[in-house]
């Protein structure tokens, strides 16, 4: 059968009455457009938060320690190279973290911002760059250089028009050097990951005067030794505290898979909810349909009595629906795609419509008129023609 | 084969409730090739189901009904189909165009059923409008037109896929007097050219003009012309 000339039968009918077509379109744009708005911009959301983890490195394991009351049960830093000497196999570097609140002052510029006690581990492990100058190395870290490097944050707001590498600043008092500016990590605004101080670990236990950890991460030799680490770390800490409530081990692995389960359920509800309203429009559709086919009643018997087979009433009338569902489905795209794109930006996460997304959504618009269309069509066809042709 | 129509002892009953009605109560017609024939009677005579039959759109309770050699009384719903686009050219009393299409589509429609290219069809469209006067009304919707101009579309549109028999239903019903006689005019010019003409109507002027007259009552002939009676008589019943 020839499908040209249905499709050009159907525009005509539809163009015919712009408002009413428009209006049972109405549903399908709606629907369309939601489901791409709506995954778009949760998957931009999760995708973003995603980047971090991923960007804090996805085979490290971080260590919080909260210590136990009423005791003194501590880990030092010479436990923990105790621990990943014992365990060379598996474990690559461990990356202390001493940290505290400092006050950095470079001439008459007080500011108070976060002090990072680490190695030179954490660039790998924390796929942490500097933009300008060098990584603490491990030679500062053995002879306790007083080196610093800073955030983007601390840079602005201290070195607004001058180049703050090997300047001289004081944290607490005491004077450092600056090698080194660290990329910018978030948004540069106060208390993020960019208002930081990186000094050596060894450095840091001087200047807070405090040995023992807080928290620290261990560095895997892979991502599939991450959960072998675990174990052992599991095992380690239990011994020196006696308690599980006294520390707290997670991977990023773990996290992401979480994640991800979460962002797959977000996903499917947000998806499901939109494609309810797409089956409402898809209703809507066949409402007008039936009424249209009354309404043509004589016009299917004039259709039949020039020679119309039941097949070619029941394409044209088909066609018809999934027409409107179809050109519902791309104006849904249209709608959709852009509002991904002006909330993306005025939420500020990238959100994007996936290609999957808008096939998905248009295939469902599209089955949602087939579907919806079959019934009508299939009155229209079955209409006798002496009948069609006496009513008014 | 010399009969385009050959009914043979054709019933059609409705049921009505728990009676049974017979519209027509075994007819049997043949009708020539290139033969000009009336079918008259009053309304509830059987007349209409009796153009229902020979335009197949619809199919008789029992009797056979050959039209142009086939055996259309027992075909399914797609052939008849198939019949009626190619064998039959109908013309109602209503004219029944499509009003949202130009006469250009609307006679273009038969066309299209029958599969006909687009150059082809166009040529076949231009001469139907062209015989009946309508060539520069091409890309007219119906309501643009005069009622005397939109039956033309309508002969337009029966004549084009250029059908054996043309079946006209009250083609001067809905018409003034002059409209009316123009079409009647246009409709023994198309006998002239060969066409077979079965005209439907009640108004015994119009029926006069065939070279035969069938009167229905009950759904039974009571009169045919052919059989030596007198045209004249019929008016008189």
């Amino acid at each position: 059968m020839n499908f040209i000339q249905p499709f050009k039968m159907a525009i005509k009918s539809i163009m015919g009455s712009k408002k009413r077509s428009f209006l049972t379109m109405l549903g399908i744009i709606i629907g369309v457009a939601s489901v791409i708005a709506l995954i778009g911009l949760a998957s931009g959301a999760t995708g973003s938060v995603t980047d971090q983890l991923e960007g804090m490195g996805t085979n490290l394991i971080n260590v919080g320690v909260t210590g136990r009351n009423n005791s003194n049960r501590k880990v030092s830093l010479k436990d923990i190279q105790d621990f990943a000497n014992d365990n060379t196999d598996i474990v690559q570097a461990v990356i202390p973290s001493i940290s505290g609140n400092i006050t950095v002052k470079y001439g008459n510029e007080n500011l108070a911002s976060t002090l990072e006690g680490t190695n030179e581990h954490y660039e790998t492990a924390r796929n942490t760059k500097p933009t300008a100058g060098r990584f603490i190395s491990a030679l500062d870290v053995e002879q306790r250089q007083n080196v610093a490097m800073i955030g983007t944050y601390v840079a602005n707001e201290l070195f607004p028009n001058e180049d703050p590498l090997n300047k001289e600043i004081k944290l607490n008092g005491e004077i450092y050097y600056i090698i080194g500016v660290i990329e910018e990590k978030s948004s540069s605004v106060a208390k993020s990951t960019d208002d930081k101080v990186y000094i050596p670990y060894t450095s840091a236990v001087r200047l807070m005067q405090n040995a023992n950890l807080r928290s620290f991460a261990i560095q895997a030799v892979s991502p599939e030794a991450t959960d072998a680490v675990m174990v052992e770390l599991e095992t380690f800490l239990y011994k020196v505290f006696g308690t599980k409530d006294a520390y707290s081990i997670f991977n990023q692995k773990d996290i992401l898979k979480t994640l991800g389960t979460m962002t797959a359920m977000l996903n499917t509800m947000l998806g499901g909810i939109a494609g309810i309203s797409l089956v409402v429009g898809g209703i809507g559709i066949m409402n007008i349909m039936l009424v249209s086919v009354t309404e043509r009643t004589r016009e299917i018997g004039v259709r039949k009595a020039i020679g119309a087979s039941r097949g070619s009433i029941l394409v044209q009338f088909l066609i018809e629906a999934v027409v409107l569902s179809g050109l519902g489905g791309i104006v849904g795209v249209a709608l959709g795609v852009s509002l991904v794109k002006i909330l993306g930006t005025l939420m500020n996460i990238k959100a994007a419509a996936s290609l999957n997304t808008i096939m998905l959504a248009f295939g469902f618009a599209l089955a949602v008129g087939v579907f919806f269309g079959i019934s009508p069509a299939n009155k229209a066809s079955k209409l006798r023609p002496i009948e069609a042709l006496r009513s008014e | 084969m010399d009969r385009l129509i050959s009914i043979k002892n054709v019933f059609k009953t409705y049921k009505m409730g728990d009676i049974e009605v017979n519209a027509l109560n075994g007819i049997t017609l043949d009708v020539g090739y290139k033969e000009f024939i009336s079918i008259v009677g009053p309304s509830g005579s059987g007349k209409s189901t009796l153009m229902n039959v020979i335009g197949c759109l619809d199919v008789p309770t029992s009797g056979d009904y050959y039209l142009n050699g086939e055996d259309v009384s027992k075909m399914k719903e797609k052939q008849l189909a198939k019949v009626r686009n190619r064998t039959i050219g109908f013309i109602f009393q209503g004219f029944n165009l499509l009003s949202k299409l130009t006469a250009y589509e609307n006679v273009e429609l038969p066309l299209i059923y029958q599969g006909i290219g687009y150059g082809e069809r166009k040529t076949l469209v231009m001469k139907a409008l062209e015989r009946v006067g309508l060539e520069n009304r091409t890309h007219h919707k119906p309501t643009e037109l005069s009622g005397g101009q939109q039956q033309r579309v309508a002969i337009a549109r029966a004549l084009a896929s250029r059908p054996p028999l043309i079946l006209a239903d009250e083609p001067t019903g809905n018409l003034d007097s002059k409209s009316g006689l123009e079409v009647m005019k246009t409709l023994h010019e198309l006998h002239d050219e060969g066409k077979t003409i079965v005209l439907i109507t009640h108004d015994n002027d119009i029926a006069k003009q065939a070279d035969r007259i069938v009167r229905i009552g009950d759904g039974e002939i009571t009169f045919d012309s052919k059989n030596g009676e007198e045209i004249s008589e019929v008016v008189t019943q």
